[in-house]
Order: structure tokens, then C-alpha cells, then sequence
């Protein structure tokens, strides 16, 4: 019983017990949401059709992700055994396209943080996907939110180096730092390069915005 | 197929019509009916048939032929039950496809018009100077008693609220014209109020009143979900969401689903019970709520559209062409009733398509139930030309008595309907099988099997058992059906997977089936259970042959100088230089490969000296307008190109061949290097299949 408290009073003090999320995954048509999503519920790659209606899923973060947060001293094992802890997390998958981007603003209630997925191949669309992201930055409702931006396929060899996706998207001073927590009254914003299809990246950037919730 | 303006002369006994498979005396002018053996007279209008002047319902010729039914002739009504809830230019289309469709009916048929949004409005249309309607709470929900005396309803009398395109066309055109979106003002952080329930409910009620059993149809254009009022689908409040997949397999959250799938189930029960269908045209980018609004459409024989906008195409092409007259009359019957009879070595089991039970017991019906089954005839309020309805049977040796080898089990199907014209038709097809006994003789049975066909069926029954079961208990049970018939069918030596072979007439089936457990009427990822319900709604409803370009899309390659030939939906039919055209049945895809997409931004097509690119860009422009013409929904059409954000459309169907796995590190340079997936590939699939199936039973 000692033993159950003290864990438990681990876990309330990281805040992970029991801990539910709302994300919205948000970004330009095959930026790479979809493909991200299903890696994170299934664990593999499934070739998807653009996304039409925006759909919603549920799915925990597996506590490989939450070990590096947790405090040195916390008991790892036992906190596995007991399959708690685990964040749980629901997605809303909106389609990128430009007629689908209509329906953005009806999922922003509620949300704990958005995702906002740039595909660090397509040059051409950096601008485009630039134009999304400050109209998404400058909106109210979504005012205080966390943003984690993932600049995906680094894999592929003309991928834009993260300072360049940076400069791109016009983030160099508006980033607040890849640490743990930052000064109060400022919204959590960052850029993590990733790979979804090599398992890369998104894993630190999704720990990253876990902090704030 | 000939049409007999004369009435069915049926069996005394059984009510079998007469056939070319009955046995008839011209001397003694008597018939044997092939089904209870019962001997009658002919009709007296039969009295000079000879062997020289067979009549036509006995040619051997005319398997199908039908009767114009003595019955007073009523013209269609047409309900237009419209959603104001949308923006201007969505309502501006919305109103041009309708005043058009109007200029479209025959002009003695009855229309009427329900607009809802806040409220539920029905209109008069016979005033022509000032717009008069009846304004009804969209929260509630009134009973046939009330709308009928609310609205004066008199069925004997005539009423202003469904009145003849040729008396009401200027009045319609009036009230579309001032129609606005919705005037009532949106709350801060919600939806704008829907009362799709209220609307509907009006609509059926005011049918049953005034056109009990006669042929109509009630068309809902609707722009979002039911928000307000009996079927109410989603809160107003912007906090909530629609429901999803995940909601519904862990039946959590699931806040207004089970009342209002309830309600719209009791209000299709409703309209079915009177004759009537009920048609969905769904155009938003959200969803609506069809997946508790399904059986509207799937009880009454309705046709459905799901598209973004009605300013798309899909929409506007489908629903003309609902109207289309240019082949004489309107592709379309009412109140059909579809009777089964089968002699005694089978039985009907029951069907599978757009229509409901009229729990009619015969000894054509077995115990055993299979869909909607336990009678022997169905209701199917709205049907075309190419309705199609999944019909099992059982064979009844397998309770004790055998079927002799090599008789003739007859089989007869009643269809009765409402013609557009209002004409009464009875449409009758007798059919005799030639018998084999699966455990006595599986050559001649295996010769039988048509494997198009029996995909179709295997569809059709996955699609309803996910109504009931876990989805991996539905695929699970595919696995298995497919592994017992290639086991009894194909010619193996035991435990060698190597001499497994396959004769020609089963050889696809295994493939249908590979692309059938990843399709999208199985899969569920990145859909939303409005997309899978649609997808699984039209496929309930089409012929074979459009049933498994749903469940396997077509692939064509166009190159240089060469017909446009079919191709293996597979990774290795992507060629730079080719240009590729997917058809999935709801969406035609043209990709231009690398190279082709290269020479056209360069312009190539417009240079004199490249005719033979032009052409090529050209080419399956004339087998996109083919398909666009005879299908629907009409699909949506796209072009673009290899590797593009849209390409997506046509790599997601095709089997992974040369894709590189996501754990497996191929940075070497693989062949499919830029195609990812860990699905299993067809290949996997027919290695694992062959290894079960040797190993027999
Ligand atoms: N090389 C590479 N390709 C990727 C990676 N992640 C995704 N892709 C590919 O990029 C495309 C992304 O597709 P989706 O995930 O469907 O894109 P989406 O953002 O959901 O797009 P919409 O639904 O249209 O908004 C697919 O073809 C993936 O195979 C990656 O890490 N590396
Ligand atoms: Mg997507
Ligand atoms: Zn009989």
C-alpha cells in the first residue's frame, strides 16, 4: 500500500496519472499527418488516400515516450507493470487540402495543444504552408495553445536542414526552446525535424509538448 | 423482353405464373405447374396457342418477361426536403439543381417542398403572388394525427402542399428564388440549429396521407448534421464533436447515436411501410450524420451522393441524371414488391440489398436466415435499372431427401412495380438449374462457379455481419470461406504448397478477396463512419460488375502508340512514362507518370511536331466521359501527377509489391524508393493461403 502511494504520488507530482490529451494534427495535404497517426496507433506504415472528412482517434502514447520525462528516481519497472500512465491521447486528422482547411477552425475547442506538420521536401510549398501556420498563430481561439511543428521526411536526401525549415517558416525568433518548461505567458512553440517512416524525430517532439498539459 | 398487356395467368395452387419451364398440353389446353405439379387450364386468351404459336411467356427465349397490371395509373410525387443551414453560393447551387430537375419531371407528376433549418417550413404552391407556407417547431416531433391536422391533410381531396409540376412550376420558382440561408442567428461557439429529424418526419407524414401505396419519392439535400429536435445527431455547441470510429467500437461517447439511429430507423420503417423512398444528397466536408440516417435509404431503395459541395459536379452530374429522360422515361420504379419461389430442393435463405422484409411465410422459405430473411418477399420502395439484390438460398438435401443428379430445381422471382408512367408492371423471371452434388460430382459443380459473382456475395455479407460483429471477426471469417473453397476446389498434392493450382473459373477469387480485406468497406483508418457507411451503402446496392470495381478498382495504362491496356493493381504498373487511370467507382484518377508530367509542363503537347503526346495526354479522356455517363453517383475526376499529394489517391490502392518496409533499412536504394508500406502484399497473402490449403482438412 506504501509502496502503491508513493508511486502514485510520483506520478501525480509528474502530472502523468491519468492524463488524458486532445491534439489536433494539423498541416498542408501530404505533409505526412495521416502516416504519423497510424505509426502511433499500429506501430507501421499504411499508405493512406488524402484525408477527406476529419476524422478522430484515441491512442496512448506508449511509455517508452514518457520514460526520459520522468524523474531519475521514479520506478520504472513497477510503473510499467502496472500499465498506468500511459497518456492517453485523442487526435482529430483533418484533412491539408485547400477546401478541407475550411473545417480547421471547428476543432480547435478544447484542445490541449495543436500539431502542425510541414513536409521538409516540398520547397515549393514552404510558403504555402508558412501562410497556414501564422494565420494559425495569429488565431484567437487557439491563442494560449502549445505548438509542436514537425518539419517530416528527413529521410529523403534534399530534405531542408532544420535551420533552413526554421528561416522558411519564419520561426528564428519565435521558437521558445526545446527544455523542459518556459517562462510563464508564453505559448510553447517549437520545431522538430522528423521522420515518420524511419521512426525518427517525432518521438522527442511529442515529449517535448506532453510537458505542457 | 417482351411486355404482355394482358393479365399473368398463375397456378391455382401455388400462384407459380406461367412459364416456359411448365409442361403444356395445346390439345387438352392444360399446364403442369413446374413447382407444386399442379394441372390447370389455360386462359382463355390462350385458346389458339399451338407448337407453331407458342406464346411468349412459354418461349424457352424469354427467361424474363413482363405484364401491364390492370390497375388505375397515379403519377409520381417528388418531395424536395431541403437543409437552408449552408452558405449562400452552396444554397445558390443547390437552388439551380433544383429548379432544373423541376423542368426535368414529367409534367403531370406531384411535387412538394420542405425547407428546414430553426424551424421546419412546408410550402403552399398554389399561391403564384405572395409565398404562403406553414411553419412547424423543429423540436418537435408530431405524429402522422397531428401533421394531417395541422395541415388539413384530406386524402380524398386534393392538396396545396403537393400539387403538379404543370400547376406549381411558376409558384416553385417564386419560393426558390427568395429562398435565403437560414435567418435565425448562430450562438457564439455553436452550430447553426438543424431539425433534419422534424423536416424528414413532416415529409413522411404528409406522404402517408395523401399518397399511401402510390409511387413517390422524398429527396433530402442536407448541408450538415441534425442538431436540434428527434433526430438530433450532434449538440449545437461547438465543444462537442462527431462521433468516431473509436466511439463506436468502444461505445463510448456515443451521446445521441443509439435515439437517433432508432428514430430514423422507425421513420424508415415508416416511408417503407407506405411505398415511399427516401433519397440522401449529402454535400458537406464534415459528417452528417449518415450513419444513422442509413436506413432511410437502404429500407426504402433511396440513391445517395456524398460529396463536399453542391457546387461540385458529383453532385449536380448524379442528380440530373437521376432525371434524365433522353432514353424515353425516367430510370426509375416505385413500390416494388419482390416475391420468391423456389420448387422443393431449395429454399430461400434471404437477401441482401436495398429493401425490407414483408414477413411472408411460404415453403419457399427455410429456417435458416441469412441477412434479412424468414419470408419470402421483400419491399423495395425506390428501384432503377440497376438495383441489384443478393438473394441465398439453402439447398434442402441437406435435411435428409437428396436432389437426383442431373434434375432441373426451378426457381421463379415476382418482381412487382410502380412504372414513372404510374402503370402497375409485374415483371416475372423463372430460371432452372441444371444439378450437381457438390459431394458427388465436383467437377461439374466447381464448372458452375462464378467467381465474380460469388465475390460479390462474399462482399455483401462481410458488409453485413460489421453491422453485428467485431470487424476482425468479419475478416477472420472471409479467411476462412476463402481457405475451405480453395481447399475443396483447387488440385494439390498434400503437404506441397508448390503443385497448388487453381482451374480458370476460381482463379481471381482468391484476388478479390486480397483487395476486399483492404478495402474501404472494411478498413477503417482515415474514414469516418459517415465515408464507410456510404461506401458500404452504395456497394449494398449496384450490379456485380460495378460491385467489384468497388471491391478491386480497375487500372488502365495508356502509352505511346498502344490501346490503352488493363493492368495489375500493383506498384510495378507505375511507369514514368506512362499515364495511369484508376477507376474506384466513386472516383476516377488519371496520374501522369514523372516523364509525361515533365513533357507537359514543358509544353510539348502544343508543339506541332508532338501530335503523338497530345494524343496520349488526350487519351483516356473518352473512357472517363464513357464511365462518367452510365454511373451512379457520377465519380469525381482527377489528374495528377506521379509523387504528387494527389497520388496518393492511386498508391493507396495498389498492392505494395516493390514498397519498402518502414523497419526494414533499404538506404541502398531500393526499387519502390519512394513508396512505404508494412501492409501485406499480395504475394504474402497467396503463399500463406496455398500453405493452408495443402495442409487440407
Ligand atoms: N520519405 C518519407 N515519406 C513520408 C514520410 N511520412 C509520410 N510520407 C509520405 O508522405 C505522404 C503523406 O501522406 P499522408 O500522411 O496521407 O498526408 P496527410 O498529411 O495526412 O495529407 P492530407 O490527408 O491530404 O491532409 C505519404 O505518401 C507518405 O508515404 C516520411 O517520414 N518520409
Ligand atoms: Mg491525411
Ligand atoms: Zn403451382
Amino acid at each position: 500500500m506504501f509502496i502503491w502511494n508513493f508511486i502514485k504520488s510520483v506520478l501525480e507530482w509528474t502530472g502523468l496519472l491519468n492524463k488524458r490529451g486532445k491534439l489536433v494534427f494539423l498541416g498542408l495535404d501530404n505533409a505526412g499527418k495521416t502516416t504519423l497517426l497510424h505509426m502511433l496507433k499500429y506501430d507501421g506504415v499504411i499508405p493512406q488516400e488524402p484525408t477527406q472528412m476529419p476524422s478522430s482517434l484515441l491512442f496512448a502514447l506508449p511509455s517508452l515516450f514518457l520514460h526520459s520525462s520522468l524523474p531519475i528516481s521514479s520506478p520504472f519497472t513497477v510503473y510499467e507493470e502496472l500499465k498506468i500512465g500511459n497518456l492517453r491521447i485523442g487526435a482529430h486528422d483533418l484533412g491539408g487540402h485547400e477546401e478541407a482547411r475550411l473545417v480547421w477552425k471547428e476543432y480547435y475547442h478544447g484542445v490541449n495543444a495543436v500539431v502542425f506538420i510541414v513536409d521538409a521536401v516540398d520547397r515549393m510549398r514552404f510558403p504555402e504552408a508558412k501562410r497556414e501556420l501564422d494565420r494559425l498563430l495569429n488565431d484567437e481561439s487557439i491563442a494560449n495553445v502549445p505548438f509542436l511543428v514537425l518539419g517530416n521526411k528527413i529521410d529523403m536526401p534534399y530534405a531542408a536542414s532544420e535551420d533552413e525549415l526554421r528561416s522558411a517558416l519564419g520561426l528564428r525568433l519565435a521558437t521558445t526552446g526545446k527544455g523542459q518548461g518556459i517562462s510563464r505567458g508564453v505559448r510553447p512553440l517549437e520545431l522538430f525535424m522528423c521522420s515518420v517512416i524511419k521512426r525518427r524525430g517525432y518521438g522527442d517532439g511529442l515529449r517535448w509538448l506532453t510537458q505542457f498539459f | 423482353m417482351p411486355l404482355l398487356n394482358c393479365e399473368p395467368c398463375a397456378c391455382t395452387k401455388c400462384g407459380a405464373i406461367l412459364n416456359p419451364y411448365s409442361r403444356v398440353n395445346f390439345q387438352e389446353k392444360l399446364w403442369v405447374c413446374p413447382f407444386c405439379l399442379e394441372c390447370s387450364y389455360l386462359p382463355p386468351r390462350l385458346v389458339n396457342a399451338a407448337d407453331d404459336n407458342i406464346p411468349q411467356e412459354l418461349q424457352a427465349c424469354w427467361s424474363t418477361v413482363e405484364y401491364l397490371l390492370p390497375t388505375q395509373s397515379t403519377p409520381p410525387a417528388f418531395f424536395y426536403v431541403v437543409d437552408i443551414c449552408m452558405p449562400a453560393e452552396e444554397l445558390q447551387a443547390l437552388k439551380e439543381s433544383i429548379l432544373l430537375s423541376i423542368t426535368q419531371l414529367p409534367s403531370d407528376s406531384y411535387v412538394g417542398l420542405i425547407t428546414f433549418g430553426t424551424v421546419v417550413q412546408v410550402y403552399d404552391l398554389t399561391s403564384t403572388d405572395i409565398t404562403k407556407s406553414h411553419v412547424f417547431s423543429g423540436t418537435k416531433d408530431l405524429t402522422v394525427e397531428q401533421v394531417a391536422e395541422m395541415l388539413r391533410l384530406d386524402p380524398r381531396g386534393g392538396s396545396p402542399l403537393l400539387c403538379q409540376v404543370q400547376q406549381c412550376d411558376v409558384a416553385l420558382q417564386t419560393i426558390l428564388d427568395e429562398l435565403v440561408p437560414d435567418p435565425w442567428p448562430l450562438q457564439e461557439g455553436c452550430r447553426a440549429l438543424r431539425s433534419t429529424g422534424a423536416a424528414l418526419s413532416t415529409a413522411v407524414s404528409i406522404l402517408e396521407c395523401l399518397m399511401p401505396n402510390l409511387g413517390a419519392r422524398i429527396m433530402l439535400f442536407i448541408n450538415g448534421p441534425c442538431t436540434q429536435g428527434p433526430g438530433m445527431v450532434l449538440g449545437s455547441n461547438l465543444q462537442e464533436t462527431m462521433r468516431a470510429h473509436v466511439n463506436i467500437e468502444t461505445n463510448t461517447q456515443l451521446k445521441h447515436f443509439s435515439r437517433a439511429q432508432k428514430y430514423y430507423q422507425a421513420l424508415a420503417r415508416r416511408a417503407a411501410g407506405k411505398g415511399h423512398c427516401i433519397d440522401a444528397f449529402m454535400c458537406a466536408r464534415d459528417q452528417i450524420g449518415f450513419l444513422e440516417m442509413r436506413d432511410l435509404v437502404e429500407c426504402t431503395g433511396g440513391l445517395t451522393v456524398l460529396t463536399d459541395s453542391f457546387t461540385q459536379e458529383v453532385f449536380k452530374l448524379s442528380f440530373s441524371k437521376m432525371f434524365d429522360s433522353t432514353q424515353r422515361e425516367l430510370d426509375m420504379a416505385f413500390n416494388g414488391i419482390l416475391t420468391v419461389q423456389t420448387g422443393k430442393e431449395f429454399k430461400v435463405a434471404g437477401a441482401l440489398g436495398h429493401c425490407v422484409s414483408l414477413e411472408r411465410k411460404s415453403p419457399s422459405v427455410c429456417d435458416y436466415e441469412v441477412g434479412i430473411g424468414g419470408t419470402c418477399a421483400w419491399k423495395m420502395c425506390g428501384l432503377n435499372s440497376t438495383t441489384t439484390v443478393a438473394l441465398f438460398y439453402e439447398i434442402t438435401n441437406q435435411h435428409g431427401v437428396e436432389v437426383p443428379q442431373g434434375s432441373f430445381p426451378v426457381v421463379q422471382l415476382r418482381t412487382e412495380y410502380t412504372h414513372p408512367s404510374g402503370r402497375r408492371i409485374l415483371r416475372v423471371t423463372t430460371h432452372a438449374y441444371q444439378w450437381a452434388d457438390p459431394a458427388k460430382d465436383l467437377v461439374d459443380t466447381g464448372a458452375s462457379f462464378d467467381q465474380e459473382t460469388a465475390a460479390c456475395l462474399v462482399a455483401r455479407l462481410a458488409v453485413h455481419k460489421t453491422a453485428t460483429e467485431e470487424l476482425v471477426d468479419t475478416l477472420r471469417w472471409i479467411d476462412r470461406t476463402l481457405i475451405r473453397l480453395v481447399t475443396k476446389f483447387a488440385t494439390y498434392t498434400k503437404g506441397d504448397a508448390s503443385t497448388f493450382a487453381l482451374s480458370r473459373n476460381f482463379s481471381l477469387f482468391p484476388q478479390f478477396m486480397f483487395y476486399l480485406r483492404r478495402s474501404r468497406f472494411l478498413r477503417l483508418f482515415n474514414h469516418t463512419p459517415d465515408e464507410t457507411a456510404y461506401f458500404r451503402t452504395v456497394l449494398n446496392r449496384e450490379t456485380v460488375l460495378n460491385m467489384l470495381t468497388m471491391i478491386q478498382p480497375s487500372l488502365l495504362t495508356y502509352q505511346f502508340g498502344q490501346p490503352p491496356t488493363p493492368s495489375l493493381l500493383d506498384y510495378s504498373s507505375i511507369n514514368p512514362e506512362h499515364i495511369l487511370l484508376l477507376d474506384n467507382y466513386f472516383r476516377l484518377v488519371v496520374m501522369h507518370g514523372t516523364t509525361v508530367a515533365f513533357w507537359r509542363s514543358q509544353g510539348y503537347q502544343n508543339e506541332p511536331s508532338h501530335a503523338h503526346f497530345k494524343a496520349l495526354l488526350e487519351a483516356p479522356n473518352k473512357d472517363i466521359q464513357d464511365i462518367v455517363q452510365e454511373r451512379f453517383p457520377v465519380p469525381s475526376v482527377l489528374i495528377c501527377d506521379q509523387n504528387s499529394s494527389q497520388a496518393r489517391f492511386v498508391v493507396s490502392q495498389l498492392n505494395p509489391s516493390l514498397a519498402q518496409q518502414s523497419r526494414v533499412d533499404t538506404s541502398g536504394g531500393a526499387p519502390g524508393e519512394n513508396y512505404f508500406s508494412d501492409d501485406v502484399t499480395l504475394k504474402k497473402f497467396m503463399d500463406y493461403l496455398m500453405t493452408l490449403a495443402v495442409q487440407g482438412q
